[in-house]
């Protein structure tokens, strides 16, 4: 896994998104670390859902489900 | 009786020796100890027969049950010995004998069941001891020819009396009567013969009523009547549709080199298929009319596909009948014809016209027509079972699903803009209907927004780095994953990344600021559930980020006052 975050891409994304907001010093990092999470709770779904279709590799049907539910956990 | 008694008291002190030398084994010991005074006696030296052989002798001249003819003899032969056993008791003479029985019991022995029969048959053998002696003769003939009779494989000695009481206390099975094979064959036959005696025209042309597969071939054959009119009559036959779909369709194509010719023949053979299915269903309708025949049809080819049957013999024969048929169109196919010459001119049609066609309904002639223009092009789609929709139906439903599925997305983005324009706080609001929606649309939307948007910079917006993406999912996952599902995942964070983005500004804004600071991170962190009581943040950041973010996130005090990061 790469040891290093996009921190600058990071922070295009939200400064395309929301051009008004100001991210503080290391605010990216903890951006990156809740996408992280998210990728992580996302990916554990997808599995879940994979394993009990008793298929090998994930799908896109078992991710798509898996986003359904993980979206909608992480809304904050 | 006297003889009796004395060999009981002979067998008393026997037993003893019986009791100690076979004891250990068998239970029954006590129970048997009488029964086997009388053979101790018998005997003069037991040295000959041992105990063991000679309880187990006792134990097999238990009537038994045994459905192999084998049996019937030996019991026999071993029934008019034990009769003469008994007799010769006190003769002791049967010293003589029993070694000449032993040999037969074992066989009988094969067939033993366990020895819990054993304890009340040798019970009731000492209670009719008495009976046995001057009835064993009787007994043994009326059992053997009992056996014969019944399969009732029992040894004459220990049957006769006891028969009447052991029966109760026996198996059942012993009733059983022998399977009269060929009374078994002649009743087959005579079903075969009933059914075909429904039908008129079977037992004119088949002939054979041996076996049921020539009799099913035979049944098939019948469809090949060559009369119109009675054709429905001969679908009647009550036999499977043992049409063969493959071979049908290439012999239609020879039979008829017009296309008429071969709308006539399919509908013939159609309307063979139909009646089958009808004969079937209905076992024996006969009531069909040519009409059912052309909704037939359609049902033949599925018909014909779903039943595989080995009487592939059969349908060359039934498809020459047919050709017979058409030579001889009636006047009924003629105006089928006609019929179908119309719907030749609306090929469009057909398709959807002849999976109506499949359905066992009473449709107009047209429609069959139809379908039967289509038959041939239709054989490889009719596919279909005769209860279900029709599949045109199903088809067109089919369609719109699609073109909803399609015109779905590009509406769905319609209301995606307004979703950012919402006010701030209300940033969840949005959110809701949106998750409620499947992910694919709305990010698809977002795209959409994305690229109508200001920037068009660049064609993927401030893309995350999908190769770390990657990178970072399967790592997580554990598995392999397909580029679709990359795909997904990679719109996925796009959406996550805007909930994110909107989150934070409505914290920042709360907060009544203007930059996103650790704090709103937090927050947003504890509302996903990623934060908890029991999981604080920086748990979170230990675990997952690698140390030089750590670093910078965590205050980490080190010797000498120092803190890193300073603050």
């Amino acid at each position: 896994m790469k040891c290093t975050a996009p921190r600058s891409t990071l922070r295009r994304i939200i400064k395309n998104e929301k051009p008004s907001l100001r991210l503080a010093a290391n605010t990216d990092l903890l951006v990156h670390l809740s996408f992280l999470l998210f990728l992580h709770r996302l990916a554990e779904e997808a599995r879940t859902n994979a394993i009990q279709n008793r298929s090998k590799m994930i799908k896109p049907d078992h991710a798509i489900a898996a986003a359904k539910v993980i979206l909608k956990k992480s809304r904050g | 009786m006297a003889e009796n008694r004395l060999a009981a008291r002979r067998g008393n002190r026997c037993s003893w020796r019986l009791s100690a030398v076979s004891g250990s084994g068998k239970k029954n010991n006590s129970g048997r100890r009488s029964l086997v005074k009388p053979r101790l006696t018998v005997l003069p030296n037991p040295d000959d027969d041992t105990p063991r052989i000679m309880l187990r002798r006792v134990i097999q001249t238990q009537p038994q049950v045994s459905p192999l003819a084998l049996q019937i003899s030996k019991h026999e032969g071993t029934e008019e010995a034990e009769a003469e056993v008994p007799s010769k008791r006190v003769s002791s003479m049967g010293g003589m004998q029993l070694p000449d029985l032993l040999p037969e019991d074992t066989q009988v022995t094969t067939f033993h069941m366990a020895k819990k029969r054993k304890k009340f048959s040798i019970s009731e053998f000492e209670s009719a001891a008495d009976q046995r002696l001057p009835q064993n003769q009787a007994w043994s003939a009326l059992d053997s020819t009992a056996l014969a009779r019944s399969l009732h494989v029992s040894v004459g000695s220990l049957v006769p009396a006891d028969l009447a009481e052991e029966q109760g206390l026996q198996w059942r099975p012993k009733q059983r009567r022998a399977i009269d094979l060929e009374a078994f064959e002649a009743g087959v036959e005579q079903n075969m013969l009933n059914r075909k005696a429904q039908s008129h025209l079977v037992d004119s042309q088949l002939g054979m009523h041996t076996g049921d597969a020539e009799i099913l071939l035979s049944t098939t054959r019948l469809f090949v009547q060559p009369q119109l009119d009675e054709h429905s009559q001969n679908e009647l036959s009550p036999l499977p549709p043992l049409l063969l779909h493959s071979k049908t369709s290439p012999w239609r194509s020879k039979n008829s080199a017009a296309a008429a010719e071969e709308l006539r023949l399919g509908s013939l053979v159609s309307s063979v298929g139909t009646s089958e299915r009808q004969l079937q269903w209905h076992s024996g309708d006969l009531s069909l009319d040519p009409e059912h025949g052309d909704r037939a049809t359609p049902k033949l080819p599925s018909d014909q596909r779903e039943h595989q049957d080995p009487s592939q013999q059969s349908n060359p024969m039934e498809q020459l009948s047919l050709s017979e048929e058409v030579v001889a169109a009636s006047p009924e196919l003629e105006i089928t014809m006609g019929g179908r010459a119309e719907n030749l001119g609306r090929p469009s049609l057909a398709p959807s016209s002849a999976k109506p066609g499949m359905k066992p309904l009473n449709e107009d002639k047209l429609e069959d027509q139809a379908i039967m223009v289509q038959l041939d092009g239709l054989e490889e789609e009719s596919a279909v079972d005769e209860g279900e929709d029709p599949e045109s139906e199903e088809v067109s439903l089919r369609t719109p699903s699609f073109v909803c599925a399609a015109a779905c997305k590009p509406q769905l983005s319609a209301p995606l803009p307004a979703r950012p324009a919402a006010p701030k706080l209300s940033s969840p609001c949005p959110a809701k209907p949106s998750a409620s929606r499947s992910p694919l649309q709305p990010l698809q939307a977002k795209l959409v927004v994305k690229s109508s948007g200001a920037s068009q910079r660049r064609p993927r917006e401030a893309g995350i780095v999908s190769s770390w993406v990657k990178k970072v999912f399967s790592h997580y996952a554990k598995m392999p994953v397909t580029r679709e599902a990359f795909r997904i995942v990679e719109k996925c964070s796009k959406r996550y990344f805007k909930q994110l983005s909107n989150d934070l500004e409505a914290y920042a804004n709360h907060a009544g600021r203007r930059t996103v600071e650790m704090a709103d991170l937090e927050v947003l962190m504890r509302r996903q559930g990623l934060v908890t009581d029991r999981v604080p943040m920086q748990v979170l950041i230990e675990h997952h980020l690698p140390l030089e973010y750590r670093k910078l996130l965590i205050p980490v005090a080190v010797n000498g006052n120092k803190v890193i990061p300073s603050q």
